[in-house]
């Protein structure tokens, strides 16, 4: 299996050399393979978010390297970054991050807005998406009108619509319902059937056991890594 | 399949532009940039009954206040006219032939089926020559009529006028004479001048010794010559001067002569129109050239046409001739021997000693032939009708005859007069005490910065 | 100062200009200065977030001042009824006539800068760190500048352009040595220059289609950049001194045939006139600037990243310089036939 996605010491500080100085990120070492199921746990404010944030291209670190499909994306442009990221990564976000003026279907199948598809074909895309996750009949509604577990499907939807390399999910049960949370298990054991890259990052010890792989993140470093066939590793 | 795209795209994008050249060719507004010209002017109303102006047919009257008025058509401006007729200096129309405003009192009316302005129902239409207005009298039906701004509205300022009579020679020189007379420069200077023209110098010198005549325009071999007749006759003003690529006299030999210097005339024909600057001029360019004038047969003939015509026909050898003969026989390739492209000498304007005494009109004159001058020099192309028709333009180079330039407010130099000055003593033409302050007086000159355009040519 | 419409319109665009000008420049060196190799990602984002709006406003602000160059002539045309003696835009010219001179030259100096700039920056987002983003920056402030100088000279225009100069019409003075339309063919060549120009014309234009079929094909095949490069800078000088045959052979030979009025020297008239011969000017501007541009890129724009992009915008560059030299070419070959 090919490498997807490797780290290395990788670190992001905030306000480095001051009294205020945070090291969300110390020092990170980590390789995604290509189909794997990643699950990065640890308590609030151990680095997952800051981590995931900057493996989706969507932050710099301080120091280290990304590498993706072997490309150190590390010194991109903005410009570049945009371009991976609209063709190899779906972000699912913590608070959904829907825009409130569009409709299900709408919010869905804005990234591909970009790449210069029609609106027919955009919309019978995000239907088709929106269906396979049990919104068919919620794709005219605004996230208004929608629960915290239906919002996070259409951002999962969203997250899905370009087919990426790898999806990213941030803390993708902390906002919602209980009863929301188990669809949103079957859904990510469903992405894992279908053998793609996920990388989920949350406190709820659940997804160990879906995950192939989980690393332990625990102030900013990474703590431990253990994988389904039970190989586990103590923090490089 | 990708490169074959390319090139019918490139195809296709040459054959466009070609395309958008023809249609540009055939929409643009090649030679009617005489159009623009009403598109300077705002719409004026007819100070009559307010109907709006169209330019063409627009009726201006210069009054004695130097203010002026705008009228729809002859019709209004003529029944305004006859209520004021004690204020009106000039009346201007538009030639319809070539849209130039001219003097409507040197003008040729007709009324024909063609309505001009709708609004008065008027269907007189203004022409500044006679053949073109029987063209459009035979064209529509029409005839020629009486001048409606004629006599009734010209003559009593007229009369109130200093009046001039003024001799030229049919030659481009007169150019801004003939333009100051049409327009009227003149007038607006309250000046009624009538052009007489001179066949030679000979009939020139005898009118201006008679006293026909006011003033004469001619070259300065000449202009010192009649000066010397009369005791304040003087020169006063250049008129043209021949500049590095358009000469004024040229010494041209005939295509079939084989004459290629000056020393080859020696025992051959040359024909000279009569007068005395040909004389000069022969003079000049032979002892330039090292060759004698008792070793040449000189033909003298009438005129100008005549030496060209003898040229032409290859009965000389050589002729002198004068713009605008030398640039006919520039076209036809014939052999310039000399020429005065690099001399210093000019035409001129003598007056005589009755101008020279009133010095109120000659001053006036000299404004007004300096305005005139300007819009010749500012505005060459508006003025090309004029210098096709009026100046003896042979036909077969009136097209391409370039716009001369004519000289501001100069008189000759001592320097430019003296080699001419020689000349003339030596041949006793003029007394040996005869000096250049006997013979020029440049205190009549306007001072250049303050002429400016006169109204009738804005 | 003549005040009308568009002397109001001119002076506020170009005030305009001048103030988001100076912000981009000064702008831009300060990025410059903070983008460099040791710098850290997290500083290079930093200097990327902040180019958006600068590169945004630029690209607006190139876009106003290409805009404006067709605006200066119609603001020059509707001075003539204002000023006596003016026939056409030749004629308002004439009353400051040094200044309108230097106005006149910097407008494709500036269109020329700008071009290249433009191409330089989409060179670089074609990278995938931004390679060029220094040289970019540094560029634009030179830009910046020229479009600075140009606006300038606008509004010196704008101020210093009143009645009472009486001026003339180009056909003044045909044919005399200091001709106000004619710069020295006649002290260079002779009376005779004009069918010289005219074969000049289509001899110099043929020679540079040539030489930018030839110079596309070496560019594709060529391996020494050092080579390449004193190509490029040969083809551009010849571009340019084709460019100065063009201009001379219009105004001499063919705006009077064309325009059916003999002594009618006067580009203005033409292009008022037989509108088209906008394009074909436009066309021929084109066609010079884009060995130019080839040559900049070429200067400015190679790195190792750039290397493959920079070759497709050279044959780009080259390919669309002949088409638009043949364009040009064409439309004043069918002018000169049709008439």
């Amino acid at each position: 299996m090919r490498t997807v996605l490797r780290t290395e010491n990788l670190s992001k500080w905030y306000n480095a050399g001051t009294r205020h100085e945070v090291r969300a990120v110390d020092g990170i070492t980590l390789e995604v393979k290509e189909n794997q199921s990643v699950f990065f746990y640890g308590p609030s404010g151990s680095g997952k978010t800051t981590l995931l944030g900057l493996i989706g291209t969507l932050d710099r670190p301080t120091s280290g390297r990304i590498l993706l499909f072997d490309r150190d994306v590390t010194g991109f442009s903005d410009a570049e970054l945009s371009r991976i990221r609209r063709q190899t990564i779906g972000f699912v976000f913590q608070s959904f991050n829907l825009l409130s003026r569009l409709c299900a279907w709408e919010n869905v199948s804005y990234p591909l807005i970009p790449m210069g598809i029609t609106s027919a074909s955009r919309f019978e895309r995000a239907r088709v998406l929106l269906e396979r996750l049990g919104l068919g009949d919620r794709i005219d509604h605004p996230p208004e009108e929608l629960s915290g577990g239906e919002q996070q499907r259409v951002a999962i939807a969203r997250a899905l619509i370009n087919d990426p390399d790898i999806l990213i999910a941030d803390e993708p049960t902390s906002n919602i319902d209980a009863d929301s949370v188990t669809t949103i298990f079957d859904i990510f054991e469903d992405l894992k059937r279908q053998r793609k890259t996920v990388i989920v990052s949350s406190h709820d010890p659940s997804f160990q056991s879906w995950a192939d792989v989980w690393f332990h993140l625990h102030r900013g470093k990474l703590e431990a890594q253990s994988s389904a066939t039970g190989n586990g590793d103590a923090a490089q | 399949m990708k490169k074959r795209n390319k090139f019918i795209l490139i195809t296709i994008g040459l054959l466009a532009v070609a395309l958008l050249a023809f249609l540009g060719d055939m929409l643009g507004k090649k030679g009617q940039r005489f159009a623009e010209r009403w598109d300077k002017k705002a719409p004026t109303s007819c100070a009559f009954d307010g109907t709006k102006v169209n330019p063409f047919y627009e009726v201006s009257v210069f009054l004695d206040d130097h203010s002026t008025l705008s009228f729809c058509s002859t019709y209004c401006a003529a029944r305004w006219a006859e209520n004021n007729r004690d204020k009106v200096v000039y009346i201007l129309v538009t030639d319809e032939a070539t849209g130039q405003r001219f003097d409507a009192g040197l003008g040729y009316f007709v009324e024909s089926d063609v309505v001009s302005v709708p609004e008065v129902r008027s269907r007189v239409h203004s022409f500044s020559n006679k053949e073109d207005a029987l063209d459009h009298a035979r064209q529509f039906r029409g005839k020629l009529i009486d001048n409606p701004l004629g006599p009734a509205f010209v003559l009593p300022q007229v009369a109130q006028l200093d009046s001039l009579r003024i001799g030229t020679p049919l030659l481009p020189d007169s150019l801004p004479l003939r333009l100051a007379v049409l327009k009227p420069i003149f007038k607006e200077n309250r000046l009624n001048v009538t052009m007489v023209q001179l066949k030679d110098e000979a009939e020139a010198a005898r009118l201006f010794q008679e006293g026909s005549i006011d003033a004469v325009v001619c070259d300065l071999p000449c202009a010192l010559v009649l000066t010397r007749g009369a005791s304040s006759a003087r020169t006063v003003k250049n008129v043209l001067r021949p500049n590095p690529y358009r000469p004024l006299f040229a010494l041209v030999a005939g295509a079939q002569s084989g004459v290629q210097h000056v020393q080859e005339l020696e025992g051959r024909n040359v024909a000279v129109p009569a007068g005395t600057s040909y004389g000069f001029y022969l003079d000049f360019y032979l002892t330039q050239g090292n060759a004698f004038q008792n070793k040449i047969a000189v033909r003298e003939v009438k005129g100008l046409p005549e030496a060209w015509e003898a040229l032409d026909r290859g009965e000389v050898a050589a002729a002198l001739l004068r713009t605008p003969y030398t640039e006919l026989a520039n076209r036809k390739q014939f052999r310039v021997l000399a020429d005065d492209r690099n001399l210093p000498w000019m035409s001129v304007l003598v007056v005589n000693q009755a101008l020279m005494q009133n010095a109120s009109a000659l001053t006036r004159f000299l404004y007004g032939l300096e305005q005139s001058i300007l819009a010749l020099n500012l505005k060459p192309d508006e003025y090309r009708g004029l210098l096709k028709r009026e100046v003896g333009i042979p036909s077969e180079i009136s097209k391409e005859f370039p716009m001369p330039i004519f000289e501001g407010a100069n008189a000759p130099s001592r320097d430019e007069a003296d080699t001419v000055l020689v000349w003339l003593r030596d041949r006793q033409l003029i007394g040996r005490g005869t000096t250049y302050a006997d013979l020029v007086n440049t205190d009549f000159l306007p001072d250049p910065k303050n002429v400016g355009l006169a109204f009738c040519c804005r | 100062m003549i005040l009308n419409v568009y002397s109001m319109v001119g002076l506020f665009i170009d005030s305009l200009s001048l103030i988001l000008i100076g912000w981009v420049v000064l702008l831009s060196l300060q990025l410059a200065r903070r983008w460099g190799p040791a710098q850290s990602a997290e500083e290079r984002t930093l200097v990327e977030e902040r180019s958006h709006l600068v590169l945004l406003v630029a690209v607006i602000l190139l876009g106003i001042r290409l805009v404006n160059w067709l605006f200066f002539y119609t603001m020059l045309h509707s001075f003539i009824r204002d000023l006596d003696g003016a026939m056409c835009i030749f004629g308002v010219t004439q009353v400051q006539r040094g200044l309108t001179r230097v106005a006149e030259l910097l407008k494709p100096l500036a269109f020329f800068v700008m071009g290249a700039w433009l191409l330089l920056h989409f060179l670089d987002r074609a990278t995938p760190s931004s390679s060029l983003m220094r040289t970019k920056l540094l560029f634009l402030a030179v830009t910046g500048l020229v479009a600075a100088l140009e606006s300038v000279a606008d509004i010196a225009i704008i101020v210093n352009v009143a009645p009472g100069k009486l001026v003339s019409c180009c056909t003044t003075v045909t044919d005399i040595l200091e001709r106000p339309t004619r710069v020295v063919p006649t002290s260079i060549v002779g009376p005779h220059y004009a069918s010289i120009l005219q074969y000049a014309y289509f001899v110099s234009n043929g020679l540079l289609l040539l030489l930018l079929a030839v110079t596309l094909g070496y560019v594709k095949h060529s391996a020494s950049p050092g080579r390449r490069r004193a190509v490029l800078g040969a083809v551009f000088v010849f571009a340019i001194f084709n460019g100065i045959i063009f201009h001379l052979g219009q105004i001499e030979v063919h705006a009077p045939v064309i325009m059916g009025l003999p002594f009618h020297r006067c580009l203005y008239c033409m292009w008022q006139y037989v509108p088209d011969t906008i394009l074909m000017y436009g066309l021929f501007i084109l066609g010079t600037a884009a060995p130019g541009w080839a040559l900049i890129l070429d200067m400015l724009g190679r790195t190792k990243e750039t290397e493959e992009n920079l070759l497709r915008y050279l044959n780009g560059l080259y390919g669309v310089g002949m088409f638009c030299i043949a364009a040009s070419m064409t439309m004043n070959t069918v002018h000169l036939l049709a008439v």
